[in-house]
This record gives structure tokens, sequence and C-alpha cells, in this order.
């Protein structure tokens, strides 16, 4: 069973320098939840967040907590999906696109059974007001829930979760922004036919199942059985209060809103500060007609901070494998694929190749282009080079490109509407750099400092931080000794 | 950035982005920092990717101040956002 107040003590228990706590009460919709999440960034920490008494939106303290940035790490994504944090660069990626791959059924329970019918609240009572909403940025108009509503196709029965943003607009109305995606493709359904759309926003749940929801299945697979894979888990449904056996809703959640997408109504909604770290401009949106509320007695409020780790590691993480899977058949030297942090996980691909014959650095870039429409640059680099290390990668273009010869523009692209440097509306300019060393000429070799030498004088047992006294000589390690005693005749120093 | 123009609030002065399919409706506006709806063409300066234009001019359309019942459905994105 996914809990997540499970999850935060055992991470906690296991990753204490990467969980902070704040005690004293914020206003989340005077952005004091992401002020002091943006000053834990500035000094380079992206700590998991547990606001224990923030305001509520009629400003006294919320009945429940606030956890955040569970996802800016991704020692953390994988301690969600039950991984060791050690694994949590290429493995977890691996992992991850192994378990989007299968289905396992969801598990419908009763009432009684469901933690998140605990608490039902219908009517007037559904008030969005209780909950520590978000406001993130100067220019977002309103506090906003960012995180997965749920809807069903009306032909096929599937269910879709994404995480969409979610602007408040009064105690029972959010507006909604939607992408021409699945739940998008959903509410055109309903909207042709003259219907409302029913939507279930998970609001808060173990980060197993959020993580679940970033999968790529095909349009019209039921995300609940492969959000329960990618859980390693059945998931658990419930009968929702609206709309009973008719939509059900994850039992475990802690908070789930129910509502409707009324047929053909547009208002105004954003601008909203997006994941490029710039915002996305005012739009005409949907809105959502609150119809009731779910939550656990326990239940803690979650958000995710857009625009930033938080955000950024969930868009990238599960396309890792699925570029890799697709490259591997063509180039089979492939080692691994990233999107990194500072591409905003989007954008920039880096892959790393143990490459055989010249050509395929761009045969690998031409994959990742053709599988992911938001990768604008690619940067491919030998199996040396480190692919979630900015520095490694950037020592990589700099000793291994002559411009002239290892970067490929091309124009008129599919691109993404919220990169600001696009001057289409559709359409953007990729880029190939092959960072590659050549295989049919000699290239000057990385310099190393030998592995054996580094075992011979292991960093913590020969290294004083200034200020340490020096250890009295019965206290050296066993096993050190004059220097020249232990050199092996292989390290001699060579004549110049 | 696809295509935004920049609206000036009529009240506090805020400038903020705002998507041309809002333009082609003539909705009212919403002010991100004071929170103020207003018509377009009380903005005093309004700037787009073309250069500044004023309120009053031929890219208005709509009643000023109105919000139709049933607003035309906004041209979607052919592509994807976010995720």
């Amino acid at each position: 069973m996914l809990d997540l107040r499970e999850f935060i003590a055992r991470y906690e228990a296991d990753q204490p320098d990467h969980m902070v706590h704040v005690d004293r009460p914020v206003d989340p919709a005077a952005f004091e939840v992401t002020a002091v999440l943006q000053q834990l960034e500035d000094v380079g920490r992206a700590p998991m967040a547990l606001f224990h008494r923030p305001r509520n939106l009629f400003g006294e303290v919320s009945r429940f907590p606030l956890v955040t940035n569970i996802y800016a790490e991704r020692g953390r994504c994988a301690h969600a999906l039950g991984l060791p944090v050690s694994q949590a660069k290429f493995p977890l990626s691996l992992e991850y696109g192994r378990r989007e791959q299968q289905r396992i059924p969801p598990t419908v329970v009763s009432a009684a059974e469901a933690p998140v019918k605990q608490v039902v609240q219908r009517g007037d009572d559904a008030d969005l007001r209780q909950f520590p909403i978000v406001r993130h940025h100067h220019m977002d108009p309103a506090p906003y829930i960012d995180m997965t509503p749920v809807m069903k196709d009306p032909d096929t029965g599937a269910y879709n979760a994404a995480y969409l943003r979610m602007m408040y607009k009064g105690p029972r109305k959010l507006g909604l922004h939607m992408s021409p995606r699945h739940n998008w493709q959903i509410t055109r359904k309903h909207e042709e036919r003259g219907l409302p759309t029913r939507v279930a926003i998970v609001v808060s749940h173990h980060p197993a199942f959020f993580l679940g929801t970033l999968n790529v299945a095909p349009f019209g697979e039921d995300d609940y059985e492969v959000i329960g894979s990618i859980a390693g888990s059945s998931l658990r449904l419930v009968a929702s209060e609206t709309w009973g056996d008719e939509f059900l809703i994850p039992a475990d959640a802690d908070i789930v809103i129910e509502g409707e997408i009324p047929p053909n109504v547009r208002e105004v909604e954003g601008p909203f500060g997006e994941f490029p770290g710039t915002y996305g401009p005012q739009r005409l949106r949907w809105v959502i007609d609150v119809t009731a509320i779910n939550f656990r007695h326990d239940a803690i409020y979650q958000d995710v901070f857009v625009g930033h780790a938080d955000d950024w590691i969930q868009g990238g993480l599960p396309k890792e494998a699925r570029i890799f899977n697709r490259i591997k058949g063509v180039v089979p030297g492939v080692t691994a694929v990233h999107l990194p942090v500072s591409g905003v996980c989007r954008l920039h691909c880096n892959v790393s190749i143990d490459k055989k014959v010249d050509g395929e650095s761009r045969q690998a870039a031409f994959i990742v282009l053709g599988e992911v429409d938001m990768i604008k640059h690619v940067f491919v680099v030998d199996k040396d080079v480190d692919v979630f290390d900015d520095r490694q990668m950037l020592w990589a273009i700099a000793t291994r490109v002559q411009a002239d010869q290892a970067i490929d523009i091309i124009r008129n692209a599919k691109g993404n509407t919220l990169d600001p440097s696009q001057t289409d509306p559709i359409m953007t300019t990729k880029m190939i750099v092959d960072a590659t060393k050549p295989v049919q000429r000699p290239f000057s070799e990385r310099i190393l400092v030998p592995q054996e030498a580094k075992d011979r004088v292991p960093m913590t047992e020969f290294v004083r931080e200034s200020g340490v006294p020096v250890p009295a000589m019965g206290d050296a390690v066993a096993g050190t000794g004059p220097v020249s005693a232990t050199v092996p005749p292989s390290a001699a120093i060579p004549e110049a | 950035m696809a295509q935004i123009f920049n609206v000036t609030c009529p009240g506090c002065r805020g400038t903020f982005p705002v998507h041309p399919e809002l333009w082609q409706a003539g909705y009212d506006l919403l002010c991100p920092f004071c929170g103020r709806m207003f018509p377009q063409e009380e903005s005093p300066r309004i700037v787009t990717g073309t250069g500044e234009q004023r309120p009053g001019s031929a890219w208005r359309g709509g009643d000023a101040g109105s919000t139709p019942a049933r607003p035309p459905d906004p041209q979607p994105d052919a592509h994807a956002e976010g995720m």
C-alpha cells in the first residue's frame, strides 16, 4: 500500500541531510513557500521540504501540512520507486523504462478500506480555501494547484493522469490549462458530445504515483495500470463520491478533488511561471467546477516547485530509457542518455556512445530528435564522459569539438511553444553537437591519474583537514610507511 | 516564446504577457499583480512582436468589457507543452 507518510519517514531516516522542516507559519499564497525553496536553491540545496503550519486561503493555519520539492533530487525519485539512492543516475532511468513496459491491473476496494474516503465533503463544504495552495512566482495571478488531474476516455474507459496547472478562481472553481495531449483529447471528445468532462485531481499521494503519471504510454492505455507497474504494486482504487463506480479514484491518495469541466466554456488563465524558467502567457482556458473533496484524516498537501529542479527532473527522467532503447537498436554502443537539469531536463539531451565507426554520433542524435520533439540540442560524447556531469560535458565540447565539423543545424523542426527563444509559434531550430573523438585518426589521450595509485592513498585515510590536530604516531593507519617503500617500479617518475 | 503581446495594466501599471488568442477574441484581461479585470482598450500600453500599438486601433475585437457566454474555441497548439 502506498503511503506518503511512510515515504517521508523512511526517506528522512535514510537521507536526513536531504530533508528540511519549516515549523513557523508561512503563507503559500503570498509566495512564502517558494521563497523558502528559492533561498535553499540559491545556496545549492534541493531538499524535500515539509511545512508544518502553512496558512490556507482563509489566512488561517491549515489542517494540512505541505510537502514540496520531493522530486528535486534524483535520489528521492529512486527512493520513491524502491531503488537505493546510489542507483539514481542511469540505472534509475533504465528501471523506469523497464517498469513502463509492464502492466499491473488496479485493485478496487470499498470505501471503508480507502484512506482517502476518511473525510468526504460535498456542496458548500467542498471549499478549496481550506488548502494551503501555493502561489509560485511573482507574475502568477493566483495560487495554483499543480498536480495531476485524472480523466476517463468516454470511448475506451481508459483513465489518463497528467500534470496540469490549475488556477484558483473561487471556493469551488479552478482554471485549467491543457496542451493537446491525452487529457485534452478526452475533454475534446466530451465537448463534441456536449457533455461535461469528469475530472479527479489527485493533489497528494505517494510520490511513486506521481512518477507513474509521467509515463509515455500511447493514448488509450490505462494509466492506472501503468502507474501500478511503475510504483511496483497494484494501484488501489475506490468509487468516487460524485460518480460512484463509474469513475474510480486512488484509494490511498491523501487528497482527491472531484469536479467537472463544463463543455465549451473558456476563461482567462495565467500568466504562469512555466518549466523553462520563464512565464507562459495569459490564455483562454477551461474551468473546473468542484463537486466533492476526499481526504485522509492526516492528509498532507503536495505541490511541485514548477520551473525548478522539482519540475525538471520529472520531465526528463521518464524519457531517458525510451531514447536509450531506441538508439540501441541502431547504435549498439550507446552507453547512457541524460536530459540534464541545466537544459531544464527537456531542451538538452546528452548521449554517450562507445563509438566504433564515425557517423554513429549523428545517427544517435537523429534518433533523439525524432523521438522527443521537445529536445532542441543534442550533445554526443564518448563513453569516458559522464553525461550526468555538466563539467565533463563542457570539457568534452571544449576539447573535442571543431565547430565547422562537429555542429549540425536543422531548421524548421517542431519545437515547444514555451521555449522563449522560438520565433515561430511551432517550429524551432535544432542543433547536434558531436563531441566525440574521431575513430579514423589518432587523437590525444585524456590525462589520467592511475587508479592503483588512488587505491594506495585513499583520501579518507591520508588527508587531514586544516585545523584537525596531527594524530600521534601510534594512531597512524596501519600499513602506511615511507613513501619510497610503497611506490612500485611502474610508478617511477619518467625522465623528462 | 511562440507569440505573445505585453499588456500594461491601467490600474497598477504592471506589465504581463498575453497570448494572441485573447487579442483576437477581444477578451477582458486579468492583471496578475493587482487582480483587476479590464478591457484591452483601457491598457495604456500594448507591445506586440512587431512594435508598440495603442488601444483603440484596429486590433480590438468585440465590445469593451463584455465576455461572450460561449467563447470561440482557441486554436490549439499543434505541439506539446510541459512534461
